[in-house]
């Protein structure tokens, strides 16, 4: 238990966590794009390739962590700085949106396991 | 690698030069070629069967979509993508939450990948006919042992590295260079278990394997090579079950990369396909515009990019390869212990441990 502390652990939910928002966004996303709303459906698209990204970037992440216990703890101070950055880019993207109040709520329980590390 | 590859070959040279009941009778020998060739020619038989049989389904839907007729790839195979990732999320939370690792849950949570079924034409849409799961793990993975390196990639150089020094000690390479060899194989040990808690086993394993190695000499090269072989033999389950964890992992993101982009270019095709303007009328029946005929080719050939590359990811599971190694390297350990006799095994332990070294590394390059 107390090799990285629990940051695997914490690396593997939230990864969870942002695949499922990334799954939430190419819904709404393709809600948008059927009611015919292309402006909301890009910021929407935008908001889930940088959620994306997210997922592969922990993936990298929880790969270090594996093959590495000891040699993780510099790395994830980097990660949680990294996934800050990139909330609250996500943050920024959607918050003009009307429709995104489920995706908002996901962000900020993503936001809660992130700073708990 | 040619250099391993070529350092290998020589090892195992000198090992069977040493060996004259080594040969096998012609017989076997015919017997095993004719075997081998008999598989190849049936898995190529069976290959061909697929392709051909995937063809006709391929020509059936285009001649339908060139007369004007609805057409829908399926759009699945992202689903099923997310539930391997997530259920490899889920086993290293209740690792963490609730410890010990455990290697046939491991088994269970990646198992799914092969029911990924690409999205393609419906009828090509298949999953894969269960295979064997890896071979069940009884050794003790528990010991907190870590590789020296923070990518797959790294973890392949630092084996490379591992296998090639210990293959020149092995095979008497090094007679000539005692010091050399044991400088290097030291560096080498050290840089695939890095020590990494304060105190444990792996601190443990690392001092006695740096004695071990400190000890090597030329003269008694294989009394030596059984030592380190004996030392490095606890950790290396532990090592090869987490680099093959690590490889699941990035293997499972991969496939769940290809299956979103060929979710993407099903979706966008179905709703291009339907569109009026895909349509023009010849006489009275409506058939495909140069334009549907367009859209319906782009798909596909894109489709078949990422569902070729989907379909050998499912097929591929690099813990096998890993675990492969950890029991190569066993049995080379036992046979060490009675080199007199078990000549032939010698040899043939070996050369076992390295193919399955090599087939790690390439699986480990290939993420």
């Amino acid at each position: 238990m107390a090799e990285g502390g629990d940051a695997l652990e914490e690396l593997a939910r939230s990864r969870q966590v942002a695949r499922a928002a990334a799954e939430t966004l190419f819904t709404q996303q393709r809600e948008a794009e059927s009611r015919g709303d292309i402006r909301t459906a890009e910021k929407l698209s935008a908001a889930r390739s940088d959620a994306l990204s997210l997922v592969r970037s922990l993936t990298t992440k929880i790969q270090t962590g594996i093959i590495r216990p000891g040699g993780n703890v510099p790395s994830l101070k980097q990660a949680t700085e990294e996934l800050e950055e990139r909330i609250e880019r996500m943050n920024q993207t959607i918050a003009d949106l009307q429709d995104a109040r489920a995706v908002l709520s996901i962000l900020t329980s993503l936001v809660s396991i992130v700073s708990a590390f | 690698m040619r250099i391993l590859l070529f350092g290998m070959s020589a090892a195992v040279l000198t090992l069977v030069a040493g060996c004259s009941t080594l040969t096998a009778p012609d017989e076997v020998k015919a017997l095993k070629g004719a075997t081998t060739n008999f598989t190849s020619a049936l898995r190529a038989s069976e290959a061909a069967g697929q392709e051909s049989a995937e063809a006709e389904i391929r020509g059936r839907y285009r001649r339908d979509m060139l007369a004007g007729h609805s057409i829908a790839f399926d759009t699945n195979c992202y689903t099923r993508a997310a539930e391997v990732n997530d259920n490899l999320d889920a086993l290293i939370i209740q690792w963490r939450t609730r410890p010990p690792y455990d290697p046939a849950a491991s088994d269970r949570a990646y198992r799914t990948i092969r029911g990924i079924s690409p999205c393609d034409l419906p009828e090509l849409a298949t999953a894969l006919p269960e295979l064997p799961a890896p071979r069940p793990y009884t050794a003790d993975v528990s010991a907190v042992v870590s590789l020296d390196a923070d990518t797959l990639g790294g973890a392949a150089q630092n084996l490379e590295a591992y296998v090639e020094a210990l293959s020149d000690i092995a095979g008497g390479e090094t007679s000539g260079r005692a010091d050399a060899a044991r400088a290097e194989l030291f560096e080498a040990g050290r840089g695939l278990i890095g020590a990494l808690k304060i105190g444990g086993p792996a601190d443990l394993i690392l001092n006695v394997a740096e004695a071990a190695i400190g000890s090597i000499i030329a003269a008694r090269r294989n009394a030596h090579t059984r030592e380190f072989l004996d030392r490095m033999d606890p950790a290396m389950p532990a090592m090869m079950e987490r680099l093959g964890l690590a490889a699941r992992v990035v293997t499972a993101q991969a496939a769940y990369d290809r299956a979103q982009a060929a979710r993407y270019i099903a979706l966008h095709a179905n709703e291009a396909l339907r569109q009026p303007g895909m349509f023009v009328r010849r006489g009275r029946q409506r058939v495909a515009s140069p334009e549907r005929i367009r859209t319906y080719d782009d798909a596909v050939q894109r489709l078949e990019i990422e569902n070729n590359a989907l379909k050998s990811l499912r097929r591929s599971d690099p813990m096998v390869a890993a675990r492969a190694f950890a029991a190569a390297h066993h049995e080379l350990k036992e046979v060490f212990h009675n080199p007199r006799a078990h000549r032939a095994a010698l040899a043939a332990g070996l050369k076992e441990f390295q193919d399955s070294a090599v087939a790690l590394i390439t699986a480990l390059r290939a993420r």
